[in-house]
């Protein structure tokens, strides 16, 4: 991500922040990939990941003013706030249901590409990805693990 | 003395970055770093990776009808907002503060009738400025004890609450206090309870909070603080009669930037997670 589109998330926020109501529109287009990917990754339930993503924007909306700039970047703040709401949903609905074991690939019709954010994402992702795989594999399985699954080895 | 092993921690430290431990697990680390003589660089080294983890993996486009759900979501906050803005007035009424506020620093939104859809923008605006009334209610406590009229004032309009003003005074000492933070305390649901935590630099903790429906049998009120990406901390748990006001202190709670002190119902006291969904929350702002 480069700064450019840092400050341009910044600017977004601090519409919202100010009461534009109309920003967090923008906001949503910007990141509605990536905050449903992430919701859907770790719920693997799709009506959940809906409510997931649903409930971060209204807290993004919410806190807005609150976003320290020097806590990461909009996209990072947005993100630990999807991952927070999906893990304390799955948290609650351990008792009574199974965890999918295997990553449920979406259908196609569900990953057409986003403009704006499918490439400001791919980007970033093919970076990370090259990234990651320098942790050991014990090391990133681990993290993965409780990330995405809020569990402990 | 910590209770964990160097080792035991560099084992817990994927989920402690992640934020996957059990709460006591998460107090055990935390008290093993503050102690330890010893360096833990993989905290470090894999708290790094966690903020990109997020982005590693595949973006999927949400149903077309989710971006509705949140404006309407967005909507029904506002209107929830100005319940705030009333959940303050009872407060500042309830303290008899009110009249002590400066009509200039009052928030403009009182009073006003409520603005049809679209979004009323300035309304909007107002009910954002809506923890200033809490902070309104805090100066105007203030000015009436430098005024000397702190005993008449709160002991007779708080007559049947005394515990509360004690409870109102240590949550303001910790808040005042060098590296205090404030957290204003706002309702979930609409019309809800509100009120003030306060979280030291020592670990101090203190809540009041007023207009929280009565407890009964075994049923409390916990209080939780969250650290950013951390669990909820259960820090103590108090029960509430008829007159809706409800108050805790306690101390050795975790302490940091940013934190969330949240209230749930729970059928017992000792409740390890919380029951959702939260009573009322807030996040800490740091402290004058």
């Amino acid at each position: 991500m480069n700064s450019a589109t840092d400050d341009a998330d910044r600017a977004v926020l601090e519409a919202i922040a100010g009461g534009d109501h109309g920003a967090i529109e923008v906001l949503y287009e910007r990141y509605k990939t990536m905050s449903y990917g992430l919701a859907l990754r770790i719920t693997g339930d799709a009506s959940l990941a809906d409510d997931v993503v649903q409930e971060a924007f209204v807290g993004a909306w919410r806190n807005a003013g609150r976003y320290a700039t020097e806590r990461g970047s909009v996209k990072t703040w947005l993100l630990a706030i999807v991952h927070h709401r999906a893990i304390d949903s799955i948290r609650r609905r351990r008792p009574t249901t199974e965890l999918p074991e295997h990553e449920e690939v979406p259908p196609p019709s569900l990953t057409l590409p986003d403009v704006w954010s499918e490439v400001a994402g791919r980007l970033d992702r093919d970076a990370i990805l090259v990234a990651l795989a320098t942790l050991s594999t014990v090391q990133r399985e681990a993290l993965e693990l409780g990330y995405f699954s809020g569990l402990t080895q | 003395m910590s209770r964990l092993s160097c080792d035991q921690v560099r084992d817990l430290a994927s989920g402690f970055v992640v934020g996957a431990l059990e709460p006591v697990q998460v107090h055990d680390v935390r008290d093993h770093l503050s102690t330890c003589p010893e360096p833990h660089p993989e905290m470090d080294e894999l708290g790094g990776v966690v903020p990109y983890l997020a982005e590693s993996v595949e973006p999927v486009e949400p149903p077309m009808e989710l971006r509705g759900r949140i404006i309407e979501a967005i909507d029904a906050e506002l209107r929830a907002g100005r319940r705030t803005d009333a959940a303050a007035d009872r407060l500042i009424s309830s303290l008899g503060a009110g009249s002590t506020v400066p009509a200039a620093a009052q928030p403009a939104l009182a009073g006003r009738p409520a603005p049809a859809l679209p979004i009323d923008l300035a309304a909007e605006r107002a009910r954002r400025r809506a923890p200033l009334r809490w902070l309104a209610a805090v100066a105007a406590v203030v000015l009436i004890g430098a005024l000397g009229a702190w005993n008449v004032g709160l002991t007779e309009q708080l007559s049947d609450a005394r515990g509360e003003q004690a409870a109102f005074d240590r949550v303001l000492a910790i808040a005042q206090a060098p590296g205090g933070q404030a957290i204003i305390l706002g309702p979930v649901s609409v019309g809800g309870p509100a009120g003030l935590a306060a979280v030291g630099p020592d670990g101090s903790f203190g809540l009041t909070l007023d207009g929280l429906p009565a407890t009964s049998g075994s049923q409390v009120y916990e209080a939780w603080v969250i650290a950013p990406l951390g669990m909820p901390v259960p820090v103590g748990s108090f029960a509430v009669g008829s007159s809706g006001l409800g108050s805790l202190s306690a101390a050795q709670v975790p302490t940091g930037i940013g934190l969330t002190v949240g209230l749930t119902l729970e059928a017992h006291s000792g409740a390890t997670t919380p029951t959702l969904p939260m009573v009322v929350s807030g996040v800490a702002a740091k402290g004058s």
